[in-house]
C-alpha cells in the first residue's frame, strides 16, 4: 500500500553554533552511572565490590528480550546511589569507580566479521548489548534476528532535531568506521541493499561528499528534505521505499538503524571495544562555546560543561532551560549532574524566550491538525481531554502520538497540546492495561 | 545547587517569534485594511469630492467605523470585568485579559456589513447582541459556536429590516434616481422578469460591480478589494485559501445552471458572485477559524455546502442576501463536520461507519444544488 504523505515542516536547524570546533575528548571520568530505572527489572551479575572489565556485564534486562548492560570502564562497584536521569527523575544507579586502565574483556578481541556468519555477527550484537541510540533504545538483535525477509537497511543520519549535532560529528570524524559497520549490519540483516538516509542541507554537504568514495556497490545515500520530522523511523522508511507498514519497519522489509548504533558496532568488530562511549552535543545559546565531546556512557553532563566555556555569564539559571536531548522532544532538566545514557544525543542550555504569563485561547486555526504527522487533532485531543472522555480519546487516536512536539510547536496561542496529549495517550494506555 | 528552569516540550515554538494569535489578528486588520479603505473612500470622500451639501451626512459612516471598534472593546471589557472577578484584581489584569479577546473585531465587522447610513442606536443595539450574545455569553474568544459578528448583523437584519433596507444609499448615491433607493440585491430580488437591462443597467455595468461603485454595505460592495485582501490573508497563512475559492465557485455554478435555465448568458452568474456581501463573506467571514471546521476535509465540506445555500437563500429563497444566513446556519453543522472528519482522518481511509456521513453529505449537497437548479424550471 502506498504511504499517506505526512505532514512535515522546515524548522530552523541552529545547528552551525555546534560544529565550528572539532570534537573534545572526556574518556577519563572518576565514575560512572548505569541506571537501574528498567522497566521489566534486571538480574544481577556482579556484586558490589567487584572489579570489573570494560565491556564486562554487570546486568542483564529482564523481559521478552534480554540484553546484558556492560560497564564502560574498568573499575571497582562502589555501591548505589541516587543520580538525576535524563527523564529528570532521581533514580538508583550503579556507581563504577574508574581505575583509568581501560581493560578491556577479550571476548571481542580479534574478531573477524569477514568471516562470521549472520548468526554470530547478531551474536556479537546481543552480547555487546547494542541498543539503538537514536533515542528508542531498542536492543538491536531483536530487529536483526528477524525471520522476515530485510530487503533494505537505513542508517538514518537525519538528525531532524535542531541544535543536536551528535551524529553528524561522529560521521564527519568517524566515515570509515560507518561504513565498515554498515557492511556487517547489511550482513547481520542478511541483505544486500543499503541506504544512507540524510537531510539535504548545506552543512551535510561535506559529510555526502567524505562518505561516498567510500560506500560499496551496494550502497547508497539518499536526500531526505529538511524538514521535522525527517528522522522519525516511519518518515524516513515511508519516504525512502516508498512503502508504509502498521507497526514495525520490519513488515515493510526495512530496517532502521542510527549512525551512532552502526559506529558503536564497528568499534566492537574492529578494535573490540564494546559500545561504552558516545558523541555528545553540548549546545544552546546559554553556552559560552557550543560543541561536540565523545564521552563515557555514564559520565555526568557537569563534568563536561567546563569543556565548553560553561554558561555565559550573566544569564540567571532559573531562566534556562536545560534539555535533555532535542529541543523538540526533550525533557528539561532541574539539575545540571544528570547522567549521559546510551540513548542521549544532547544536553541543550536554552534561555527561556516565552513571552507574558496570558496566552489567548484557543483560536481554532486548526494548524496542530494540519502539522500533526499521526495525523491526529490535538486541539480536540485537548478539549475532550478536558472533559474526561476517555472512549472519545481512544476513538481520536491518542495512542498514535509520537511526542514529536509539533502541534506545540506550531500553536499560535502557544498551548500546551503535546503535554495534553501525551496525558491522554498516558490515561487511555492505563485503561488498556486494566 | 540552583535549579534550572523546567516547562514542558517542545522549547522552541513559533508563538516565541512572532507566530502568535496576535499576529493572526494583526494581519487580518492588514487584510481587511483594502476594504475599510476602499469604504472611506466611497462612503466619505467621494461625496465630499462631489460636493455635497451634508457633509455631517458624509462623515456619518466614518465616525460609525471608529465608533463601533471601541464600543465592541469597551463591552468585551465589561463583560470581562463581570465574568471574572475573582481573577481580575486591577486594571492591569484587565487589560491583559483584553490584549487576548480581540474584542474589537465583533464590533468592527458588524460596521463592516452594515448599511453606511444605518442609525446609530440601532447599530450600537447589534454589536451589543453580537458582542454579549453571541460570544461573551459563550465564555469569550474561542468558545463561541456562532459568528459573534453575523449574530449581530442578523439580528439587526430581522429586528430593523426596513430600517436597514432604507439605509443603504450614503449621502451622494442618494442624489441619484437611477439608485431608487434600493441595492442591486433588493432590486433583483423584486424583479418581474430578469434580463441585463433590468438587474445590472441601474447600476452601471458589472466592472462596476467589481470595482465596487454600486450601493450596498459600508464595506463588502468592492470585489476587488475582497480580491486583494483574500490574496495577501492566503499568503501570510491566516485563512485557507481554498475557502473562499469553493464557495465562490460552487455559487458560480450552481448559478450558471440556473443562468442557463433562465435563458441568460454569462452575466448571471457573474452577477450573482460580484454582488452583495458574497466576496466579503467568503474571504473574511467564511474563513473565521472559531466557527468553522478545522480540518481540511471539513473546510472544503463547509465551503461547498456555504456555496449552495447562498444560492437557496438568495434565489430560491427570496432573501435580498443569504451570505449571513448560509454562514450561521454552516456554524450549527461545523461541529459535527469536526468530529466526522477528525475520525476519518486519524486512520486517512473511509471506514465502514463513516460512509454513511460522506452519503449524506454528497445527498444534500446534490439535492440543495439540483433543487435551486430545478426550482426555476
Amino acid at each position: 500500500m502506498k504511504p499517506r504523505r505526512l505532514p512535515e515542516l522546515h524548522i530552523e536547524g541552529y545547528k552551525e553554533m555546534s560544529i565550528t570546533q572539532g570534537p573534545k575528548e572526556f574518556l577519563k571520568p572518576k565514575s560512572v552511572f548505569i541506571p537501574l530505572s528498567i522497566p521489566n527489572g534486571v538480574v544481577f551479575k556482579k556484586e558490589i565490590g567487584d572489579h570489573v572489565l570494560l565491556g564486562e556485564a554487570i546486568m542483564e534486562v529482564e523481559g521478552r528480550f534480554k540484553y546484558p548492560i556492560l560497564s564502560p570502564v574498568s573499575g571497582t562497584i562502589k555501591g548505589k546511589v541516587k543520580k538525576w536521569h535524563p527523564s529528570n527523575k532521581l533514580v538508583d544507579m550503579i556507581e563504577i569507580e574508574n581505575d583509568f586502565k581501560e581493560e578491556k574483556v577479550d571476548t571481542f578481541l580479534n574478531l573477524k566479521p569477514d568471516e562470521m556468519t549472520r548468526e554470530e555477527l547478531i551474536n556479537v550484537m546481543m552480547m555487546t548489548g547494542l541498543v539503538g541510540m537514536g533515542g528508542a533504545g531498542f536492543p538491536a538483535y531483536v530487529k536483526y534476528s528477524t525471520k522476515e525477509k530485510v530487503d533494505m537497511v537505513i542508517i538514518n543520519l537525519a538528525e531532524c532535531e535542531p541544535f543536536i549535532t551528535c551524529d553528524y560529528t561522529c560521521v564527519l570524524y568517524n566515515a570509515q568506521e560507518l561504513i565498515y559497520g554498515f557492511r556487517y549490519l547489511l550482513k547481520a540483516a542478511g541483505c544486500n541493499h543499503g541506504v544512507i538516509a540524510i537531510k539535504d542541507k548545506d552543512i551535510n554537504n561535506i559529510v555526502i561528499e567524505m562518505l561516498k568514495p567510500l560506500l560499496d556497490s551496494n550502497m547508497e545515500i539518499r536526500l531526505l528534505r529538511d524538514v521535522y520530522p525527517a528522522g522519525w523511523e516511519r518518515y524516513t522508511v515511508e519516504t525512502i521505499s516508498g512503502r508504509t507498514y502498521k507497526n514495525l519497519p520490519i513488515e515493510a522489509g526495512v530496517i532502521v538503524s542510527n549512525a551512532s548504533t552502526c559506529y558503536s558496532f564497528a568499534e566492537t568488530l574492529k578494535y573490540g571495544i564494546p559500545p561504552s562511549k558516545k558523541y555528545l552535543t553540548i549546545t544552546g545559546d546559554a553556552i559560552v562555546k557550543p560543541g561536540n565531546v565523545i564521552a563515557k556512557i555514564g559520565t555526568q553532563i557537569n563534568d563536561l560543561i567546563p569543556l565548553f566555556g560553561g554558561i555565559k555569564e550573566g544569564i540567571d539559571i532559573s531562566n534556562i532551560n536545560l534539555i535533555a536531548g532535542g529541543p523538540m522532544t526533550g525533557k528539561s532538566m532541574f539539575f545540571q549532574d544528570f547522567v549521559t545514557t546510551h540513548t542521549l544525543g544532547a544536553a541543550i542550555f536554552l534561555v527561556n524566550k516565552s513571552k507574558g504569563k496570558i496566552h489567548p485561547e484557543c483560536l481554532g486555526c486548526g494548524r496542530c491538525t494540519d502539522y500533526c504527522p499521526s495525523f491526529l487533532s490535538p486541539f480536540e485531543i485537548r478539549r475532550e481531554l478536558k472533559v474526561g472522555n476517555l472512549e472519545e480519546l481512544k476513538l481520536l487516536g491518542v495512542t498514535k502520538c509520537i511526542q514529536c512536539g509539533l502541534c506545540s510547536f506550531v500553536c499560535p496561542s502557544r498551548i500546551e497540546l503535546t503535554e495534553a496529549v501525551g496525558k491522554a495517550k498516558d490515561m487511555v494506555l492505563k485503561l488498556g492495561r486494566k | 545547587m540552583e535549579k534550572y528552569l523546567v516547562s514542558s516540550a517542545p522549547y522552541l515554538r513559533r508563538a516565541d517569534h512572532n507566530h502568535t494569535t496576535t499576529r493572526i489578528m494583526v494581519d487580518l486588520l492588514i487584510g481587511l485594511s483594502p476594504v475599510i479603505l476602499y469604504s472611506i473612500f466611497k462612503n466619505v470622500v467621494f461625496p465630499l469630492i462631489k460636493g455635497t451639501t451634508d457633509v455631517l451626512g458624509a462623515l456619518y459612516p466614518l465616525l460609525t467605523l471608529v465608533v463601533s471598534p471601541i464600543y465592541s472593546l469597551l463591552l468585551e471589557a465589561l463583560c470581562l470585568y463581570i465574568m471574572k472577578k475573582k481573577d481580575i484584581k486591577s486594571f492591569k489584569d484587565l487589560i491583559e485579559e483584553l490584549k487576548v479577546g480581540y474584542g474589537i473585531f465583533p464590533g468592527l465587522f458588524i460596521v463592516l456589513i452594515s448599511p453606511p447610513q444605518i442609525k446609530f442606536w440601532i447599530l450600537l443595539l447589534s454589536i451589543t447582541i453580537g458582542e454579549v450574545v453571541g460570544k461573551m455569553l459563550f465564555g469569550g474568544f474561542g468558545q463561541n459556536i456562532f459568528n459573534p459578528a453575523i449574530v449581530g448583523r442578523a439580528f439587526m437584519a430581522f429586528a430593523f429590516s426596513s430600517e436597514v433596507s432604507s439605509s443603504y444609499l450614503n449621502v451622494y448615491e442618494q442624489t441619484l434616481d437611477a439608485y431608487a433607493g434600493a441595492t442591486p440585491l433588493i432590486q433583483f430580488s423584486t424583479l418581474e422578469t430578469i434580463t441585463y437591462e433590468n438587474a445590472v443597467s441601474n447600476f452601471g455595468s458589472l466592472l462596476d460591480f467589481f470595482i465596487g461603485s454600486v450601493p450596498g454595505s459600508l464595506a463588502e460592495t468592492s470585489a476587488l478589494c475582497c480580491i486583494i485582501g483574500y490574496i495577501y490573508l492566503s499568503v501570510r497563512k491566516v485563512i485557507d485559501y481554498k475557502v473562499p475559492l469553493i464557495y465562490v465557485a460552487t455559487v458560480f455554478l450552481n448559478t450558471l445552471f440556473i443562468g442557463l435555465v433562465l435563458g441568460q448568458g454569462i452575466w448571471y452568474p457573474t452577477f450573482n458572485i460580484l454582488s452583495g456581501g458574497l466576496m466579503f463573506g467568503a474571504v473574511y467571514m467564511a474563513t473565521e477559524p472559531v466557527t468553522s471546521p478545522k480540518t481540511n476535509l471539513g473546510r472544503i465540506m463547509n465551503a461547498m455546502m456555504l456555496g449552495v445555500l447562498t444560492v437557496l437563500f438568495r434565489l430560491v429563497g427570496n432573501l435580498p442576501e443569504g451570505v449571513a444566513t448560509s454562514i450561521i446556519t454552516m456554524n450549527i453543522f461545523s461541529l459535527v463536520i469536526n468530529k466526522y472528519c477528525i475520525h476519518m482522518r486519524v486512520d486517512g481511509k473511509l471506514d465502514k461507519n463513516e460512509v454513511p456521513g460522506l452519503v449524506i453529505f454528497l445527498v444534500i449537497f446534490m439535492g440543495l444544488f439540483l433543487y435551486n437548479i430545478i426550482s426555476f424550471l
